[in-house]
């Protein structure tokens, strides 16, 4: 199945994703931690995507820059602008990666190499993909990066453990827009920080991707930094694309009843101690269940989602889901409307 | 009231580096009382190296304060009787933060329930043990058939969690001291556990101290808070009063840098002003002044008391000079009418 993404207006995409899949090979079996997932990005935008532990966030994110170790296997279809990632050969990708699509790993900070210099760490990737560069360029262009994040030209002399945190994931950060990348990738850059130090580096990220028009996908899990963050948001369940749209939309009216659960579990300042977790347990991405991955835990499954699996639907341009209710009539919005009129406050339970 | 615990002019000072020692005041003049009668939930909230979980520490006697005293029921802690000391170790359990590193991946995770059953004899033969772990896993929410027999790696972080809850419920203690319980775990499985917690507290009147630098699920499970810079209190008293209407600048900073999960809501307005290092590390001066938009000349000379400038809130900041001044051992006054 490829995914209708409707045509919309404005410039062409810098990043397009089709069908991207990602198969990794355990003791226990094949698995799926990638299931046909398709999007695209425009210059500038910044897409969030979250989804629970396990879900598949870092899996999409190295297949994206083919960086998923073998014997894992990737299949689909990767673009930057024109060029396509996923038929490149392997001399071709190492030079295209970090230049067209930057990324910051997941738990990057506590990797930089403690005994050597911030200096040398930056120059590596400098070097790599442009061995000719003479010396003073290759400092400059340090002193530059290192600016770019709001460090001290000074820093490039430091050890890692030097840094505080917030200091270590900006040098990260220099790493990944080294090569001033159309994209980047940032893989829960802040969930080690604590909130001051956390709005400083995302302050950061949101000023490079204005003033060098740089693509941003923010990966994570904490839904509020989503929404003060991204203009879009995908969310992911075992593997598979739940639903992607406008921000903004998806916090207003989710149609698919996991995104829906994620926003209505959130706390928020209005409404002190009414908040619950999603029940349940996430499924083995070894076993999945028939059908729809989420009806185990889907408080609104009907007979059909155990049988089939539900297929992409648009709704409205630029918002997609994947989950039967939208052929029903009133859809998930008819469901939690009837819901909340029959018992209220029902799955709100909360404190006090 | 009955005091089940107090700290009374506590400090935990540091003293490392062999050379030239660096001194750390990690936590500074701080009192405190946990009420037996008055079962809360009290926050301490503040960034990484603040002085929590030294203050966690302190409560559970892992460590001694370098100044001032520890009490348990009134008594010093450090003249306990034997007996008084296996009851403490009763009364006062944890949870803290990896709940991987309770488990021993050899054994089913029906073995972090038994031990402290054996351990403290709490049941007379199997049959009561087996009881006693279902009655405990069914109050955080889950079911033993589910959960017993198998090995923690089959389990979610956030049963893994729940376990470590139901462990310390089996004592029955009259406070936990749960130092970044949901940190580690997935943000949709946070809710669970904080859930389990609030339950317990409700239902079996337990006392709860959160150490958390998530100020968003502080706000939500606990009655009081107290926010932490550099071992000092910045800030104090009932949580919604804290959280609405911060006083001290650095709450401010805090609250107007979460992230809240609503569109609407604007992120970020205070400024940030870096640390240059220039404010005191010993009681001297506010310690917040060198990153304070606020901070004036005396700021730096001599520490702010605390102001009550709330019923139920106190400040250490001298822009709260015009409301009655407390003694930093007063701050359970605010927090004890909440
Ligand atoms: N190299 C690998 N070999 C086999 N399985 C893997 C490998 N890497 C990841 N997985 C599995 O793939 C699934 C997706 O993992 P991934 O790291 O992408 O999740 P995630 O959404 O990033 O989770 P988190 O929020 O914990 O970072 C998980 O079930 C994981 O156990
Ligand atoms: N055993 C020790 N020896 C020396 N210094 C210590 C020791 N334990 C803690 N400290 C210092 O005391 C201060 C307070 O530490 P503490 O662990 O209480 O902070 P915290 O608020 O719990 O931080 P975090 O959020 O990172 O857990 C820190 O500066 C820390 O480096
Ligand atoms: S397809 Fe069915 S089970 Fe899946 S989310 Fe929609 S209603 Fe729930
Ligand atoms: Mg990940
Ligand atoms: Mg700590």
């Amino acid at each position: 199945m490829t995914a209708a993404v409707p045509s919309r207006e404005g410039p062409a995409p810098v990043l397009r994703v089709e069908d991207l899949c990602v198969d990794y090979f355990t003791d226990a079996g094949r698995l799926r931690a990638c299931d046909q997932v398709s999007f695209e990005l425009g210059p500038g935008q910044r897409l969030g995507l979250v989804g629970e532990s396990g879900s598949g966030k870092s899996t999409m994110a190295l297949a994206l820059m083919r960086m998923i170790k073998p014997p894992g296997k990737i299949a689909g279809r990767v673009f930057v602008g024109d060029d396509e990632l996923t038929s490149m050969d392997d001399n071709a990708i190492r030079s295209a990666r970090m230049r067209l699509i930057g990324m910051v790993p997941q738990a990057a900070m506590s990797a930089l190499n403690p005994v050597i210099r911030i200096r040398a760490q930056i120059a590596d990737v400098l070097q790599v993909h442009e061995p000719a560069m003479p010396d003073a360029q290759v400092k400059a262009r340090i002193a530059e990066v290192l600016e770019a994040v709001e460090l001290r030209p000074e820093v490039a002399n430091l050890y890692p453990h030097e840094l505080s945190g917030g200091m270590k994931q900006r040098v990260c950060i220099a790493i990944a827009v080294a090569l001033r990348p159309k994209v980047i990738i940032a893989d829960e850059p802040t969930s080690a920080l604590d909130v001051i130090v956390q709005r400083q580096v995302m302050d950061t990220i949101g000023r490079l991707q204005r003033e060098m028009n740089i693509a941003v996908i923010l990966i994570g899990h904490d839904m509020g930094l989503m929404a003060q963050f991204v203009d879009r948001l995908s969310v992911m369940y075992a593997g598979k694309l739940a639903e992607i749209g406008p921000t903004g939309e998806l916090f207003a009216r989710p149609t698919h009843p996991y995104t829906h659960m994620l926003i209505s579990s959130l706390p928020t300042l209005g409404k002190k101690g009414v908040f619950r977790g999603i029940p349940g347990i996430t499924p083995s991405l070894l076993s999945l269940p028939s059908g729809c991955y989420f009806r185990t835990r889907c408080p609104y499954a009907m007979p059909i989602c155990s049988e089939v699996t539900p297929a992409q639907q648009a709704h409205g341009t630029d918002h997609r889901s994947s989950c039967h209710l939208s052929n029903v009539e009133g859809g998930l919005t008819g469901r939690i409307a009837a819901e909340a009129a029959s018992v209220p406050d029902a799955r709100m339970g909360g404190f006090s | 009231m009955s005091a089940l615990l107090e700290l009374r002019n506590v400090s935990k000072i540091y003293k490392s580096g062999f050379f030239s020692p660096k001194v750390t005041n990690a936590l500074d003049d701080f009192s405190l009382v946990i009420d037996q009668a008055k079962p809360t939930i009290t926050a301490v909230v503040g960034e990484s190296g603040s002085g929590k979980s030294t203050l966690g520490s302190l409560l559970m006697g892992f460590i001694e304060p370098t100044l001032g005293d520890v009490f348990y029921m009134g008594k010093n802690m450090k003249a306990l009787t034997g007996p008084e000391r296996w009851q403490f170790r009763q009364d006062v359990q944890a949870i803290f933060q990896d709940p991987f590193a309770a488990y021993n991946p050899f054994y089913t995770v029906d073995h972090v329930l038994t031990v402290p059953i054996r351990k403290f004899g709490l049941a007379s033969n199997r049959e009561e043990a087996r009881e006693k772990m279902g009655d405990a896993l069914r109050r955080v929410g889950l079911r033993p058939e589910e959960i017993l027999g198998r090995y923690p790696h089959q389990l979610s972080g956030g049963q893994r969690q729940r376990i470590i809850v139901a462990r310390a419920m089996l004592l029955k203690p009259k406070l936990i001291v749960a130092d970044e319980p949901v940190s580690m775990v997935d943000a949709s499985l946070r809710a669970t556990i904080l859930e389990s917690i609030y339950t317990l507290h409700k239902e079996m009147g337990v006392s709860v101290l959160y150490i958390t630098h998530d100020l968003t699920t502080a706000y939500h499970v606990s009655n009081e808070i107290i926010v932490l810079y550099k071992g000092s209190v910045m800030e104090g008293g009932e949580v919604a009063s804290v959280v609405k209407t911060p006083h001290h600048p650095y709450t401010r900073l805090l609250i107007d840098s979460i992230p809240w999960p609503d569109v609407s809501l604007q992120w970020g307005k205070e400024p940030v002003i870096k640390d240059d290092g220039s404010s005191p590390t010993t009681s001297l001066g506010c310690k917040f002044a060198s990153r304070c938009p606020h901070v004036m000349a005396k700021c730096r000379d001599a520490g702010p008391p605390l102001f009550a400038v709330g019923a139920q809130q106190a400040s250490a900041c001298y822009l709260g000079e015009s409301s009655p001044a407390l003694q930093r051992s007063e701050l359970h006054k605010v927090l004890a009418s909440a």
